[in-house]
């Protein structure tokens, strides 16, 4: 399912963490070899690299909470 | 990287006991209307532009606001934001949803011309914080529009404050009003409810403060 957010509500979300802007990170999944539309996954992610937290997005709802957030480069949630 | 501070675990509790009780929590309703009446449906008229609606919980304020308003609701369970996007799918009334903590709020500063809290800024552990998110969030000049449960102050009331703040775990519950004027609110309007259990106020974040 892809994600749609309107610019100026992306632009408005900040990391509740460190309140840096954040991005879609909109990606392909492995495995639509069945020839059915490619999965993808989204996640919306902090831009400050210091931080990069990345939020799940949960039946189209943005999870903007830390304690649910992987931290990048591992599938660990934050805490 | 920096080190993520955990939510604290009256948050987590406060979380998972929302997410309970989100299927039923609309039997409230009535009681509510009892309480205060119809000041929900005048507190929402007032809202204006982009519009945060803080502890959005089932979408009871949904019916009530104007037109022209763009509500981006938060609230830290999903189950009682799935029921506010059941209600604002059968009101046919767009709102944008998030699941997040009012006392973190996932939105850069000055987003919104108008915040909204109802009858939810006392189930929050810091309110102090809560208040000081919305205030980031508001742009200058926006307004703020609370309805809340007071600290019980006097007996015989007052006397259930310990068994109230034991069940929630959260501290003793200030008034809405001395919170946001000591975060630098001005207080435009302010009018008790319940006979003087709810408070209902308007105000706005100054052009120039901190």
């Amino acid at each position: 399912m892809s994600v749609k957010i309107e610019s100026w509500l992306l632009d408005i979300l900040a990391c509740p963490q460190c309140k840096s802007p954040i991005r879609l990170d909109e990606r392909e999944l492995d495995g639509a070899a069945d020839g059915g539309e490619p999965a993808t996954a989204a996640e919306l992610v902090c831009t400050d690299p210091a931080c990069g937290l990345a939020y799940p997005i949960r039946d189209g709802i943005p999870v903007l909470l830390v304690d649910e957030a992987r931290r990048p480069g591992t599938g660990a949630a934050a805490r | 990287m920096t080190e993520t501070r955990p939510t604290d675990d009256a948050t987590a509790r406060a979380r998972r006991q929302w997410d309970r009780m989100s299927a039923g929590y609309d039997r409230n309703a009535r009681m509510e209307h009892w309480l205060i009446g119809d000041a929900r449906a005048r507190l929402c008229r007032r809202a204006a532009g982009r519009t945060l609606d803080v502890a959005v919980g089932t979408g009871l304020n949904l019916p009530h606001y104007p037109e022209g308003a763009a509500v981006t609701g938060v609230d830290l369970s999903g189950g009682m934001l799935a029921q506010a996007r059941r209600r604002a799918a059968a009101l046919d009334r767009p709102v944008e949803l998030r699941e997040a903590d009012a006392q973190r709020l996932p939105f850069a500063d000055a987003s919104f011309d108008t915040v909204l809290c109802t009858l939810a800024l006392c189930a929050i552990p810091d309110q102090a914080a809560a208040i000081g998110e919305m205030y980031r969030v508001l742009r200058p000049g926006g307004r703020l529009l609370l309805i809340d449960h007071v600290e019980y102050a006097h007996p015989p009331m007052r006397w259930l404050e310990p068994a109230r703040a034991r069940r929630g775990g959260r501290p003793v519950r200030r008034r809405p009003l001395r919170l946001a004027a000591e975060r630098g609110f001005a207080v435009d309007r302010h009018r008790r409810l319940a006979l003087g259990l709810v408070d209902e106020v308007v105000a706005h974040r100054p052009q120039h403060g901190g």
